[in-house]
């Protein structure tokens, strides 16, 4: 049964008569099954960097900013170099997807949805750092 | 994107009429919500328990709960005063006056007490008698030092009073007819001499011997031959035309210090006269930081000068020597009897020598000698070889420390004593092995009279009740001998004499007097006084070394009495810039020999070398070594003070015991150095040694100052616009239109680097009044140290900074001889004999203050009066504006300093915490910090004025610095009072703003450095 629409100019990218059905759950089987081992060590990893992030910033409020070794001569050191580095990559995002827009890039959709996110959770953690900085 | 296309809900919406579609756009409900389904039920209802009323009580009460438990308050008991006594008003500070006399430093003093606890000291400005340092400043917080004693002890208990007498009497009747030493350090007190020699008389067997840690015997010795008295030779450096010092550090502590005050006069040029001073030393000291000339000499060298000096032939001296001590000859001949000679050489013969020399010279005075020294170290000696051997039975001590600070191991010899009795503020090393220790109080909580000068007289009054259970020894000596006057009684009755026209209570407000009375002062013992004079202080072979070691002490800490002192401890030394230690300073030669190295490391800190000082049988291990421009090469320097271990908390046992290396003898000490693995970590405040041929601190010479036009020496910095040269002060190198600063009071503080001496009294001052935290040793090695108020010390990398600056200008492109890079290179080291200049540096308080430009909460921000301000509880701590500030004043709290155990120092106990000054605000964490010109000074004097109805006086307007300042180096007041010293200061044409070509405008400003170049 043709469910769909196949081109005559080019070879069909799914192969082996799947149904919209089909693919959506070969599509959203990672995500409803249960993790494999991979994402687990993958996980384990990002949630330790988070919980190690958790743990500076509860250190660095709790006991205040000498913690990261500035002085009185250098008073910004780690927090401007990191808080730049994240606006600066939101500012990236954002150029990324403002120029692809200006230039009517048909394809922009999924490089913008990346690069906005981008820039959304960096401006997010440049405010974060914002906060605990100061 | 956008799409034409339009959805539609239902065919009503195309009846643009529709009452439904109406509807529906103005109700966001289609149907209204069924309230009435549990509302309207009354059964539902009336089962419920709870009514409106219970429902509103349980939430204003969870409110209400939850608010109260998030804020509850700290409490702080306060007990009001049932019956207030007459002189304290809350809030006004009442000021006592009185004298610290702990047998090191001697000073007159003014008490500033809050609410009555003792909180500043300051000078007393009736007082000749200098000597108000740094230690002394800092000896406030000594009182409330967690370590004292607070009961007195008989062997590991404490006890009362009553007990404690009984257990000495019983001890002392034991003692009938043995050697007993009563070792107690100077007192120069005639009450104390008395009683002393009553308690002698009472007690025959107990004989009494004076203890000078850092001792003057040698001068001593010399003026008891010559003058009778056992004093020391007092000078007034200020009447000085020429000065000539062979190893005295006459601004250090050289014979009991306080000569600072008068040398400083003589500096500043008056009518194009200063006087010269020329000064031979090992040590860079702050004398030879200031010197005109200074030439690096070990001791034994320096005898030789001395010898040429006085009368001798300077044959057998090294060429540029012999120069010197010609030119000095010249010029000392060619001033007469305003010419002075002094020495450090520790011997009799050599003080002897320069008492003869000086014979014919105003500045010294004989007939009223100072009395702070009394010891003598032959009789000490033999006292301590005495109780070594087991001659001597029993041991009172006063106030010294013999086990820490006499130079033999001392500790099982007083252990074996028949009877040991310590007085002692602290459970220090004598006192934690002795079998009785009385409990002494501070002198803010003692009664006392002492005569620092024949002539002088001074009472020491009480300004709190005894903190703990204290008994001065005075009054236990009294009890002792079953007097039953009280000690201020007992004093009274000496003054009666002494008084003269004056009433006790005048005598008591004013802290001194000046009488030509005479009290009986016991005379010390002169039977072995000529042995220590006849030994010649030859050098001993014995000692076998080939370093020549001159044992100092430091501004900051002393001869180490006040080692538990955090203030003191953190307090940079002036010269090496670095605290909470003792080192070694070696010359640079003689560290390539050995192979030491002092290096900056990467995390910003300065390593040093470690090497075992060596001295006949005594080895002190792993002491640091610091690289010292201008230390003579051959000879090296210790400090010492430090290494105390007992009754010093653990944070403040720094350094080594240096008295371990002699420190009684009167010779030359011979000791050698051997290097040892492991490095260092110094707490150096300043790494940075030179100014690169900047003029950072302007420097010029007299006949410069007096001949050449003020353009020439110190010019105003200029800048381009449109091409044009401009000066900086001119209104069109300003950005801003300035405003009207001519109405009411607009502050300025006026600092002459020729009067300045480097003593670093003012940065203790500044400490206590602003409640300036203390960050340790740590936390100062990466930079993080809290001083508002540092002195910068520059050092030159060539022989003199005209020649740095000239080198600097001659730079020729990159590369080769002229060029820069090598050449700035070269400029970053000093010089192996630099020329030094101290600038004390705090916020400038400029009129176009980059800081507040850039604060985005506007927590800092001027005042009419020219202050610059901080609202603390404004900043948000972005640091902005200490990133913005050239000055480099601004300080951060990186961490809460106070109530904090990770910075257990004084703003952690209760103790401590008394000394705190409550017009200044404690400063949490993340907040900048920096000077604030004293505004609680300030507006102290402003509002007092206006309550008297008249306008302030100049005088009135002081910040902490400039009242700590003897030496006239600071003046603060207001420009818009024309009659005032500061407004005529500005006017000065060595006047000069620091970094002025940046065009901030500071209400600070300097005064050229003058120095005297005359080659005779």
């Amino acid at each position: 049964m043709a469910s769909h629409y196949e081109a005559p100019i080019r070879r069909p990218l799914v192969l082996g008569d799947k149904s919209y059905h089909d693919i959506t759950v070969d599509v959203a089987a990672p995500v409803e099954g249960k993790a494999n081992k991979s994402w687990w060590i993958v996980f384990t990893i990002a949630l330790i960097a988070f919980l190690w992030g958790i743990g500076c910033i509860i250190y660095t409020v709790s006991t205040g900013i000498g913690v990261w070794g500035l002085n009185k001569t250098v008073g910004w050191a780690w927090d401007i170099t990191n808080f730049v580095w994240w606006v600066g990559i939101g500012h990236a995002g954002t150029l990324i997807s403002a120029v692809l827009l200006l230039f009517r890039q048909k394809w922009r959709m999924a490089i913008n949805r990346s690069a906005e996110a981008m820039t959304i959770f960096s401006v997010i953690q440049a405010g974060l750092l914002g906060i605990t900085y100061s | 994107m956008a799409s034409n296309k339009k959805y539609w809900k239902s065919v009503e919406e195309l009846d643009q009429n529709s009452s439904i579609v109406k509807t529906l756009q103005e109700n966001e409900f289609v149907e209204d919500i069924p309230t009435d389904e549990f509302l309207g039920d009354k059964e539902i209802l009336g089962a419920s328990s709870t009514t409106r009323r219970d429902f509103l009580k349980y939430v204003g009460f969870t409110t209400a709960a939850a608010s109260l438990a998030a804020c509850e308050g700290p409490v702080i008991k306060s007990i009001p005063y049932v019956v207030a006594p007459d002189e304290i008003v809350p809030g006004v500070a009442n000021y006592y006056a009185t004298t610290m006399a702990d047998g090191f430093d001697f000073a007159n003093v003014l008490v500033k007490t809050r609410e009555g606890r003792p909180i500043k000291i300051e000078r007393n400005d009736l007082a000749a008698n200098g000597g108000v340092n740094a230690r002394v400043h800092a000896s406030v917080l000594s009182l409330y030092d967690n370590n004292r004693l607070k009961y007195p002890r008989v062997g590991d208990e404490n006890v009362t009073w009553e007990a404690f007498d009984t257990a000495a009497a019983e001890k002392m009747q034991n003692m009938a007819g043995k050697d007993v030493v009563l070792l107690t350090q100077t007192f120069a007190s005639p009450s104390t001499s008395k009683l002393i020699k009553e308690f002698t008389t009472a007690y025959p067997s107990v004989r009494h011997v004076t203890y000078d840690t850092v001792s003057s015997s040698g001068a001593l010795d010399a003026f008891q031959q010559k003058f009778g008295t056992r004093a020391m030779a007092d000078y007034d450096f200020g009447k000085a035309e020429v000065i000539v010092s062979v190893g005295a550090d006459i601004l250090g502590d050289w014979q009991g210090g306080g000569y600072d005050a008068g040398y400083a006069q003589g500096r500043i040029p008056k009518d194009g006269k200063m006087s010269k001073h020329i000064q031979f030393e090992a040590n860079m000291t702050l004398s030879g930081a200031n010197a005109d000339n200074r030439i690096p000499l070990k001791p034994s060298d320096q005898k030789k000068v001395l010898a040429a000096l006085t009368g001798g032939s300077a044959s057998g001296l090294p060429e540029n020597v012999a120069q010197a001590v010609a030119m000095a000859k010249k010029l000392m001949s060619k001033a007469g009897s305003k010419a002075v000679i002094v020495t450090g050489l520790p011997d009799a013969a050599s003080q002897s020598s320069v008492l003869d020399a000086n014979a014919g010279s105003v500045v010294m005075d004989t007939a009223k000698p100072k009395m702070t020294r009394s010891a003598n170290n032959a009789e000490v000696e033999k006292v301590m070889n005495g109780v070594i051997n087991g001659s001597v039975k029993g041991l009172i001590t006063v106030g010294v420390d013999p086990i820490y600070s006499f130079p033999s191991d001392f500790k099982a010899a007083y252990e074996k004593l028949e009877m040991s009795i310590a007085f002692a503020m602290k459970y220090d090393a004598t006192a934690s092995l002795a079998q009785l220790v009385a409990a002494t109080p501070h002198y803010l909580e003692s009664w006392g009279d002492v005569q620092m000068k024949k002539g002088s007289y001074s009472l020491i009054q009480p300004t709190i009740r005894p903190l703990y259970k204290t008994r001065q020894f005075q009054e236990t000596l009294l009890a002792w001998t079953k007097n039953e006057t009280s000690y201020l009684d007992y004093i009274k009755e000496t003054w009666s004499g002494v008084l003269g026209g004056t009433s006790w209570n005048k005598a008591l407000e004013a802290g001194v007097l000046t009488s030509e009375a005479t009290v009986d002062v016991a005379p010390v013992v002169a039977a072995e006084m000529l042995e220590s004079s006849t030994s010649n202080g030859a050098m001993s072979a014995s000692q076998g070394g080939d370093m020549e070691l001159v044992l100092y002490t430091k501004t900051s800490m002393g001869d180490g009495q006040q080692a538990n002192n955090p203030w003191l401890q953190e307090m940079p030394d002036p010269i090496t810039r670095t605290s909470w230690d003792n080192y070694v300073t070696v010359s640079s030669a003689d560290a390539k020999k050995l192979g030491l190295i002092n290096e900056n490391v990467a995390n910003g800190g300065l390593n040093g070398s470690l090497v075992n000082v060596k001295m006949g049988e005594t080895n002190i291990e792993n002491v640091p070594v610091l690289i010292q421009p201008g230390q003579a090469p051959g000879s090296v320097g210790l400090a010492l003070g430090y290494g105390k271990k007992e009754a010093v908390q653990e944070e403040m046992q720094t350094g080594v015991n240096a008295y371990r290396l002699n420190s009684l003898s009167t010779g030359t000490l011979a000791v050698s150095l051997e290097k040892v693995t492991g490095v260092h970590e110094f707490a150096c405040v300043q790494l940075h040694n030179t100014m690169m041929g900047r003029d950072i601190i302007r420097e010029t010479t007299l006949e410069i100052f007096n001949t050449e036009n003020v353009k020439e020496w110190n010019p105003v910095p200029q800048v381009s616009k449109d091409h044009e040269e401009i000066p900086v002060t001119s209104p069109e190198a300003d950005l801003w239109t300035s405003f009207d600063r001519s109405i009411g009071h607009h502050f300025n503080l006026s600092i002459d680097l020729n009067a300045c001496t480097g003593c670093g009294a003012c940065v203790i001052a500044c400490h206590s009044e602003n409640n300036v935290p203390v960050v340790g040793k740590a936390e100062i090695r990466r930079s993080r140290d809290m001083h508002w108020l540092r002195i910068d010390r520059y050092y030159s990398a060539e022989e003199s900074f005209e020649v740095d600056q000239e080198k600097k200008e001659g730079f020729d492109g990159l590369f080769g001889d002229n060029g820069s890079l090598g050449g700035f290179g070269e400029l970053e080291d000093p010089s192996a004999n630099p020329q030094v200049a101290f600038q004390p540096v705090m916020c400038q308080h400029c009129n176009h203050a980059p800081c507040e430009t850039v604060c985005p909460v506007a927590a800092t921000s001027h005042s009419r009066q020219g202050q610059n301000h901080m609202a603390y509880n404004r900043c948000v701590g972005t640091r902005y504006c200490a990133n913005n500030c050239p000055y480099k004043v601004r300080r951060f709290n990186w961490f809460l300093y106070s109530e904090n155990d990770e910075f257990d120092y004084h703003m952690n106990n209760d103790m401590g915490r008394m000394v705190l000054n409550p017009d200044v605000n404690v400063r949490s964490r993340g907040v900048m910090e920096k000077c604030s010109m004293c505004i609680q000074k300030t507006q102290l004097s402003i509002l007092e004025a206006k309550r008297d109805g008249r306008t302030v006086k100049d005088a009135e307007f002081q910040t902490a610095c400039s009242n700590a300042c003897d030496k006239g180096a600071m003046v603060f007041g207001d420009i818009n009072d024309h009659d005032s010293e500061v407004f005529n200061s500005k006017k000065d044409k060595r006047m000069y703003h620091l970094l002025e070509a940046v065009g901030t405008k500071p209400n600070v400003f300097y005064k050229t450095k003058v120095r005297n170049s005359t080659k005779a």
